[in-house]
């Protein structure tokens, strides 16, 4: 992992900003309408290395830490959602118990191919009954000779309409269960037996697909068992709390999109006869946005410095993604009330960042789940730092 | 608080209900929905069943029923389904104004399509406290000339009346209500514009280009003085907080049953504390909402409330509304998300109507400047 210094890093937020403004957002309208990304961004993004920021050079990608990491999510979220989304699994859930926990065959076979977006990756871990339980899964991996036979059914899982490789995580030893029954597999799409169920449709994230995803005697070869049997669970829930920062940094993304939007909109637009800055109601509402959204931020970016000194920060990243995705729906419903009827309309950004802010408080563990989380670390006596 | 209504509102209450439960059907409301479509079928059933035009007098083929009743309708609408329930809602907006203050005439041939459930009406009225609103009139010997521009009018496209407030174009004189049919020169109506929610209800834009009418169009003022703009606000009022309250009953019925259904952790998700204190607080909120809105409700029947008590029970529904959605569909985790499951509609519906009633600070400065009066 390459640590980049303040100016780099600065220099790095630049060159997403500019290639964000000029090359996605005048296609933002268009993820919207038509449910999808259009190719020419996703070969630029390919081109650009987008997919394997975090993956280590020598596999292809640019081992980026989390500061660095989090500055193009957080750049990427002000635009539309998908942009964001769409290289995350990659950098992320998709990629990241390879390089923790893989073999060094796993990691010359998959990661190169990560890295450069040629494919692209689901993390395939909630089944219907089975979500912030992610222990109670029912998919199970029974071993016959030198494969694993995978039957089950997984679902909400995000890019499985378009995957090439998924990230499998299944029961071995239904006798042991949670307490090291549960191994984590890589496997591709043409192995025989998978099939991709419903599509859901959701109210937000237009141009980021996810769907069931059932298994039916899908025979998956020894040699692409991640990490040893019965250690799935543990490297699934170190990656699933790694990625969590993804959503802290997409909340304050999106919220300082929605700030930029709110104060411009505030000063040149009237309410009565003076432009709505000029009133207090408005003008304390940008305050309230302005300041939970700095806080928001710092704690992100403390929080990820502290993990690019790798110390454990898993309290920190529970805070960081427990107040950022609540945060942002605070100043959603701020910058609506800014908007008033036109941050109703459809191709209205507050519309859409209303719609896709809501998920961030559901996945990747709910807001529940992290006061449970957070609490819990307390009480064994941790404090944030 | 049901033990509080009379035996004629508990009955309209169950009505209501039994029909909203019978008749409202998930799978059609998601299609529906999808389409974009208003729901006729089922506005003539309720039409069928006197459940639209409840406060109407007689006379003009209703139940002459109080406001106090007409709020338990549209709760119980709104609850099985927000976006049906807003969308049955809407569909005789205002009329019931009119009922009250129309000539014979203008009553006959609103009413009586409307009640069949045939036709739609919409209204064109600024959003409250907004002055002048955007359709201002001319007058000349018995005919008014219309212009301007309203930016969203809902059920344009569909509707077969306007009632339209008008202010005048040189500001001198009184703000008027007209009602007439939507086939008149002069009158563009935009395309169906796409929003947050309510997907079964329209919005479109509505522009009045030298539009002439008849003086006989206008719904004038009763015998003892009354302005027919104000009790037209006023019932809007009262009838978008019951919307709101439904929606957030309806929200607060799918969150309880859907505790009680889902297991994680080998327990139903309302056995943990941190769900279960969620319920108990939704609960005493809407209570408090439902408590501002029925007070306001039966005021309304006894002639004896105020804008700013109208004002502020439509304000704590709504806030009960958006609070009760959201912990609603929290409750529900990722299928919350789903547009299958309907907690996902309840939420964006609910957020779609308070921008439809303009922003919160107009609403407030309405109320505030009421209370503080004038300072020296
Ligand atoms: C758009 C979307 C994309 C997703 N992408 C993926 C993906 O790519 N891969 C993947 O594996 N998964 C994915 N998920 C699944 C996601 O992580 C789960 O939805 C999430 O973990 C919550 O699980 P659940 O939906 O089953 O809710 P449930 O666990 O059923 O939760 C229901 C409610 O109960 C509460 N609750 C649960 N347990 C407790 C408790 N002990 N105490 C108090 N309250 C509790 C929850 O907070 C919630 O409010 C995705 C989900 C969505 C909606």
């Amino acid at each position: 992992m390459t640590l980049l210094q303040a100016d780099q890093l600065e220099a790095l937020r630049m060159e997403i900003r500019q290639f964000a403004q000029k090359e996605l957002a005048p296609f933002e309208q268009d993820v919207e309408s038509n449910n999808r990304i259009p190719e020419h961004i996703l070969a630029q993004m390919r081109e650009r290395g987008y997919f394997g920021l975090t993956i280590p050079k020598e596999y292809g990608g640019m081992g980026m830490g989390k500061t660095a990491f989090c500055t193009v999510e957080e750049e990427l979220a002000k635009t539309h959602f998908a942009f964001m989304d769409i290289i995350s699994l990659n950098n992320g859930l998709g990629s990241r118990s390879i390089v923790l926990d893989g073999n060094e065959a796993q990691k010359k076979k998959y990661l190169p191919r990560l890295a450069s977006g040629e494919w692209i990756s689901a993390f395939t871990l909630t089944e219907p009954n089975a979500g912030s339980d992610a222990a109670s899964i029912t998919t199970t991996a029974e071993k016959k000779g030198d494969v694993y036979l995978l039957n089950g059914m997984k679902h909400f899982i995000t890019n499985a309409p378009i995957a090439d490789v998924f990230i499998v995580i299944a029961v071995t030893d239904p006798d042991k269960g949670a307490k090291g029954g549960i191994s984590a597999f890589i496997v591709e799409k043409d192995f025989p037996g998978i099939s991709i169920g419903n599509v859901h449709q959701s109210m937000g994230m237009q141009g980021s697909h996810k769907s069931e995803v059932i298994f039916k005697d899908t025979p998956v070869p020894v040699q692409n068992l991640i990490g040893t049997e019965g250690k799935g669970l543990t490297v699934a829930l170190k990656t699933v709390d790694e990625g969590r920062m993804g959503v802290a940094a997409t909340s304050v993304g999106m919220a300082t999109r929605l700030l930029d939007m709110a104060v411009e909109y505030a000063t040149s637009k009237k309410f009565n006869d003076k432009p709505l800055s000029r009133y207090q109601s408005f003008e304390w509402l940008l305050a309230d946005m302005a300041t939970e959204l700095y806080a928001a931020r710092t704690i992100l970016y403390k929080t990820a410095a502290k993990m690019d000194r790798k110390e454990d920060a898993q309290l920190e990243v529970a805070m960081c993604k427990l107040y950022g995705s609540e945060m942002v729906g605070r100043v959603v419903e701020k910058a609506m009330e800014i908007f008033g009827k036109d941050g109703c309309l459809f191709e209205n950004v507050v519309e859409r960042i209303l719609r896709d802010a809501r998920i961030l408080r559901i996945f990747e563990g709910t807001a529940e789940i992290h006061r449970i989380i957070i609490g819990r670390k307390l009480l064994a006596g941790q404090r944030p730092l | 608080m049901t033990c509080l209504l009379t035996e004629e509102q508990t009955f309209i209450q169950k009505a209501a209900r039994d029909f909203a439960r019978g008749e409202f059907d998930d799978d059609q409301i998601l299609d529906l929905m999808e389409k974009q479509q208003f729901p006729k079928k089922t506005l003539k059933t309720a039409c069928k069943l006197d459940l639209i035009g409840l406060t109407w007098p007689e006379s003009a083929g209703g139940q002459e029923c109080g406001i106090m009743d007409s709020v338990l309708v549209t709760e119980e609408l709104c609850r099985r389904d927000s976006t049906m329930g807003l969308a049955l809602s809407f569909a005789d907006a205002g009329a019931e104004t009119v009922a009250r203050f129309g000539t014979p005439e203008q009553i006959k041939a609103l009413n009586a399509p409307l009640l069949k459930g045939k036709s739609v009406t919409a209204l064109i009225c600024p959003e409250l406290g907004q002055e002048p609103g955007p359709i201002c009139y001319r007058k000349t010997d018995d005919t008014l000339v219309l212009n301007g521009e309203a930016s969203v009018v809902v059920n344009a496209d569909i509707a077969d009346f306007f009632l339209t407030v008008a202010h005048p174009e040189d500001g001198q004189g009184e703000r008027i209500l007209l009602l007439f049919p939507k086939d008149m020169p002069g009158i563009a109506v935009s395309e169906l514009i796409k929003k947050l929610g309510m997907d079964m209800t329209h919005w479109n834009s509505v522009k009045f280009e030298s539009t002439r009418v008849s003086t006989g169009t206008m719904i004038t003022c009763d015998t003892k003085g009354v302005d027919p703009v104000n009790i037209l606000e006023k019932n809007l009022l009262i009838k978008t907080g019951a919307m709101f309250l439904g929606m957030a009953q309806g929200a607060f019925d799918l969150a309880l049953g859907y505790a009680k259904e889902r297991e994680q952790f080998r327990r139903k998700i309302a056995a943990f504390q941190g769900i279960s204190q969620k319920i108990a607080a939704m609960y005493t909120r809407l209570q408090e909402g439902r408590a501002s809105v029925y007070s306001a409700a039966r005021a309304c029947d006894k002639k004896c409330v105020g804008l700013t008590d109208l004002i502020a029970a439509q304000l704590s529904a709504q806030h009960l509304a958006e609070y009760l959605t959201d912990e609603a569909l929290q409750i529900h985790g990722g299928v919350g998300y789903m547009i299958e499951f309907p907690v996902e509609h309840f939420f964006r519906d609910v957020k779609c109507l308070r921008t439809l009633l303009g922003r919160n600070i107009t609403r407030m400065d309405l109320i505030s400047r009421r209370l503080i009066g004038q300072l020296n």
